[in-house]
């Protein structure tokens, strides 16, 4: 059998073992090489060829084996290219701007077909000829060397300006051709890149989407040196002249849309014709020049930040927000221009007159404040750490000035669970309290409300003045959150106490009386010594029978459970009904255990007088006369007394008003307020208490640590002090004592050391 | 987004090769006629004949004559012998054909020719 190869066609008949080289290049010449010559002229095949690919092909791999054949065919290869760029670079050489730029796109596109067709039907050359030579490139570099050599390094400057004009004319609203832009952008990658290729693509996911001829290059050729420098010091210096003329025109918000509209604009560009390769050092240089360069300014322009908080212009602060983020240099300015607004608002509440004693009005707009500035925080800033920070900065700086805040958020508290939530839903709840712990965390005397907190807290369940006990929970629960465990834990006991009395109270009530030895049912609380705030009486009070009655009987029983403890009774935190028949009609009276024990003495006699009352009871002078007055107001007149005017003398005879009538049968008797003195215990008691949790704090970490220099003991007692902030002074004070006392002494060498003492 | 890692990529490739010439064998799916020097037909797959070879890509891929040709299902014409073109589409399809001596130099001519060096190398 013969292994000559002959090729069959349908015209021509090819017969390879005769043909010399020139004759093969001739009939690739005439067959397919004109033709296609002629598509690229004129857009359609003239002589549509009868020649095959196979037979093209059949003829590179006949002569593609030989050394000195493989170059004609290479030569011949690299002159066909050579030839038609050069044609095309005389119809070029005149042209300047747009004009260039779209014949020289349209060239591209052409020779990319031309080198596309050649290369497959030389492409044997690649196999063995280029391979295993360093003198000539692949077929595809060659062809693209050809076109740089005769066409693009004679264009390249004139090119690129275009190409940049063009860009600049499209930022300022020009329509461009974007296929034009995308086709030289995809010359200058191949052109000068070590590996380019022609693959055919589909233009589209669609199976009838027409294929198109793209080139893929390794190192992206020219484009980043001939080009993307150029195009980023233009960029550069084209925002920055607009940006001088936008200061002038525009105000903020104008001023941040058009920034905004830029970059999405400069985004797009990217995306449609320029490399994605550009897109970081794009970036960078746009937005040095619109927002580095501008951000300080326009937070501070007139129409700046502060108006746009003044005027609550959300829309146009989270538009900043959203520019700024590109750049988080920048957004300290807003922070900075926002802290003194807080601070602003801020000190409008808490400087107002009007709620300069009123908790309730004061801390709801305190808390209506926190929320706006939450939310604002929230949807303008995206909940940013920087700028809540700053928010709690404001905030803190104003309402730390002293401990107001604190004290009325408590005073708040136990009127809301007093009042103000009767009939409200878990949810109302729920947000409430959110809100006040939240507030909670900003403060820096947590102590003092927590102080507060609890004295009204056992005045609450003593008194059983609580709407919920969900609520109360609810309370609880958030705060142990908020400061830990330990700071509520007193607290927490005394829901405890409450909850055992209440079951004491049903065993009591079994007993063989029914809970009310000598006919008096009474109801009692067993509190534990150092939870409550509360304080058993200075001086022995001495109760009345029917009281002692009841008293026995319930230590009776109560020793009868637990063995050894002794119950000590606080008796100006009871309260008595007491039936009375003496008057106009019958009433019930709701007293206080003291205006109880002066009350029964006129059971005995007609009239008393003070100085009776307080022998009688061992009542101090000063509280039995407020105890006795409270009974004597015109509100409630129980008691008629001979004294002149409204002030009571300790020889004022009293005697039952045997005409009193009210409306309903059950009386509430109030007790008049007690003097001022009060309200200031109740302040210096806090500092009283600081210096322990100071002292501890300083004991406990002396004592893990032995040796301690001053500055980290300073540091370690503000860690370990969560609910306020000591003072420096403060705490050297303390050490000093601590020193005093033996707890501690300075290390003798260095002063500025100290020695636990065991 | 989840990241699906084949758990034996190396055997599912193996099983899609094997496939593929059951499918040819079978004579289903195919879409390109080679004809030989003397005449006859060999039925094969596109996919598998560009995939196998750039010349088969280039010839299938739609410039030339022969992409018309295969469009309105005419064969290619191949110059060479009915057991070469056998053995050709045989070693493509994952076979180990057996070439009478006589046709092994025609074969080692086309492997180099059609850019399937793996094949030159076994002949």
């Amino acid at each position: 059998m013969s292994a000559k190869p002959v090729a069959k066609g349908d015209a021509i008949e090819l017969n390879l073992e005769t043909m010399t080289v020139e004759q093969g290049l001739e009939l690739i010449e005439k067959e397919r090489v004109q033709p296609l010559l002629a598509y690229l002229r004129t857009g359609k095949f003239e002589n549509k060829t009868n020649m095959t690919f196979m037979k093209a092909y059949s003829v590179v791999v006949q002569f593609g084996d030989q050394q000195q054949h493989s170059f004609k065919l290479y030569s011949y290869y690299k002159k066909v290219i050579s030839d038609y760029c050069k044609d095309a670079m005389a119809q070029l050489q005149p042209l300047a701007g747009e004009d260039l730029l779209n014949a020289l796109a349209q060239l591209w596109e052409k020779n990319t077909i031309l080198v596309f067709w050649m290369q497959r039907v030389f492409q044997y050359l690649d196999r063995f000829f280029t391979k295993s030579s360093t003198e000539y490139p692949e077929l595809f570099k060659a062809a693209v060397q050809a076109f740089s050599e005769h066409v693009f390094s004679k264009l390249k400057a004139r090119c690129v300006d275009a190409m940049v004009a063009q860009v600049n004319r499209e930022r300022d609203g020009t329509d461009i051709d974007q296929d034009v832009m995308r086709r030289l952008v995809e010359m200058l990658c191949t052109v000068g890149d070590t590996g380019p290729k022609v693959v055919k693509q589909k233009d589209g996911a669609d199976k009838n989407a027409a294929d198109r001829l793209v080139w893929q290059s390794q190192a992206r050729g020219v484009y980043k040196t001939d080009f993307e420098s150029k195009l980023l010091t233009t960029s550069s210096e084209y925002y920055r002249s607009k940006v001088a003329g936008w200061t002038a025109a525009y105000s903020c918000p104008q001023f941040l849309l058009e920034i905004q509209r830029r970059l999405d604009d400069e985004e797009s560009r990217l995306s449609r014709y320029l490399d994605s390769t550009s897109e970081k050092e794009l970036k960078t240089v746009v937005q040095k020049e619109l927002i580095l360069n501008t951000a300080k300014g326009l937070v501070e322009m007139s129409t700046g930040a502060q108006a746009m908080l003044t005027n609550r212009r959300y829309d146009e602060l989270k538009l900043m927000y959203r520019i700024f983020k590109r750049e988080p240099t920048m957004l300290p300015h807003i922070i900075t221009a926002m802290e003194p607004y807080i601070e602003t608002r801020a000190r409008g509440v808490v400087e107002d007159p009007q709620m300069i004693d009123s908790p309730a009005a004061y801390t709801e707009k305190v808390l209506e404040l926190k929320k706006e500035v939450d939310d604002m925080v929230a949807s303008c800033f995206e909940s940013d750490t920087g700028f809540q920070k700053g928010r709690n900065r404001g905030l803190e700086a104003v309402l730390n000035k002293d401990t107001r805040c604190a004290k009325y958020l408590a005073l708040f508290c136990d009127l809301q669970l007093k009042k103000g939530l009767k009939g409200r839903n878990e949810d109302e709840v729920q947000t409430l309290v959110n809100q006040v712990v939240s507030l909670f965390a900003h403060l820096k005397d947590k102590d003092i409300f927590l102080d507060i907190y609890k004295s009204a807290l056992s005045r609450r369940l003593l008194n059983k003045l609580s709407v919920s006990n969900d609520a109360e929970d609810c309370f609880i629960t958030k705060l142990k959150v908020e400061c830990g465990q330990q700071s509520i834990q007193k607290l927490a006991s005394m829901f405890t106490d409450m909850a055992l009395s209440d079951q004491l109270q049903e065993e009591y009530m079994k007993n063989a009386h029914h809970g009310s030895p000598g006919g008096v049912v009474h109801e009692v609380r067993v509190l534990q010594t150092n939870a409550w705030p509360e304080k058993a009486d200075d001086v022995p009070i001495i109760p009345c029978p029917e009281m002692t009655t009841c008293i026995t009987a319930y230590e009776a029983f109560y020793n009868s459970k637990h063995n050894g403890r002794k119950l000590r009774w606080i008796y100006n935190m009871g309260s008595v009904e007491l039936k009375c028949h003496g008057m106009a009609r019958p009433h019930l009276l709701v007293v206080s255990a003291y205006q109880c024990l002066c009350l029964v003495l006129f059971n005995q006699r007609q009239q008393v007088s003070l100085r009776e009352i307080c022998e009688a009871t061992k009542l101090p002078e000063e509280e039995c006369r407020r105890q006795v007055t409270s009974l004597t107001v015109s509100r409630h007149k129980v008691l008629l007394h001979d004294a002149t005017g409204k002030d009571l003398g300790s020889e004022t005879k009293l005697q039952v008003n045997d005409k009193f009538t009210n409306e309903k049968i059950k009386v509430a008797v109030s007790l008049i307020k007690k003097e001022e003195k009060a309200e200031t215990t109740a302040l210096a008691e806090a500092p009283v208490e600081r210096k322990h949790v100071i002292d501890a704090a300083i004991v406990r970490i002396m004592k893990s640590r032995n040796k301690l220099e001053h500055n980290s003991l300073l540091d370690e007692v503000f860690r370990q002090c969560t609910l306020f902030k000591p003072q420096p002074a403060q705490i050297k004070s303390q050490i000093e004592h601590l020193i005093e006392r033996e707890f501690l002494k300075r290390d003798d060498a260095n002063r500025s050391i100290y020695l636990y003492l065991p | 987004a989840v990241a699906l890692e084949h758990s034996d990529l190396e055997r599912h490739q193996v099983d899609m090769m094997r496939q593929q010439r059951r499918l040819w064998v079978e004579g289903r799916f195919c879409d390109v006629a080679l004809r030989s020097r003397d005449g006859k037909e060999h039925r094969a797959h596109a996919s598998v004949l560009c995939a196998a070879s750039t010349f088969f890509d280039s010839l299938l891929g739609g410039s030339f004559l022969e992409a018309d040709q295969v469009q309105l299902g005419q064969p290619v014409e191949v110059a060479a012998s009915d057991a070469t073109v056998h053995a050709l589409l045989e070693y493509i399809y994952g076979g180990q054909p057996e070439v009478p001596w006589e046709d092994s130099i025609e074969l080692l001519r086309l492997a180099d020719a059609y850019h399937l060096p793996a094949l030159a190398a076994a002949a």
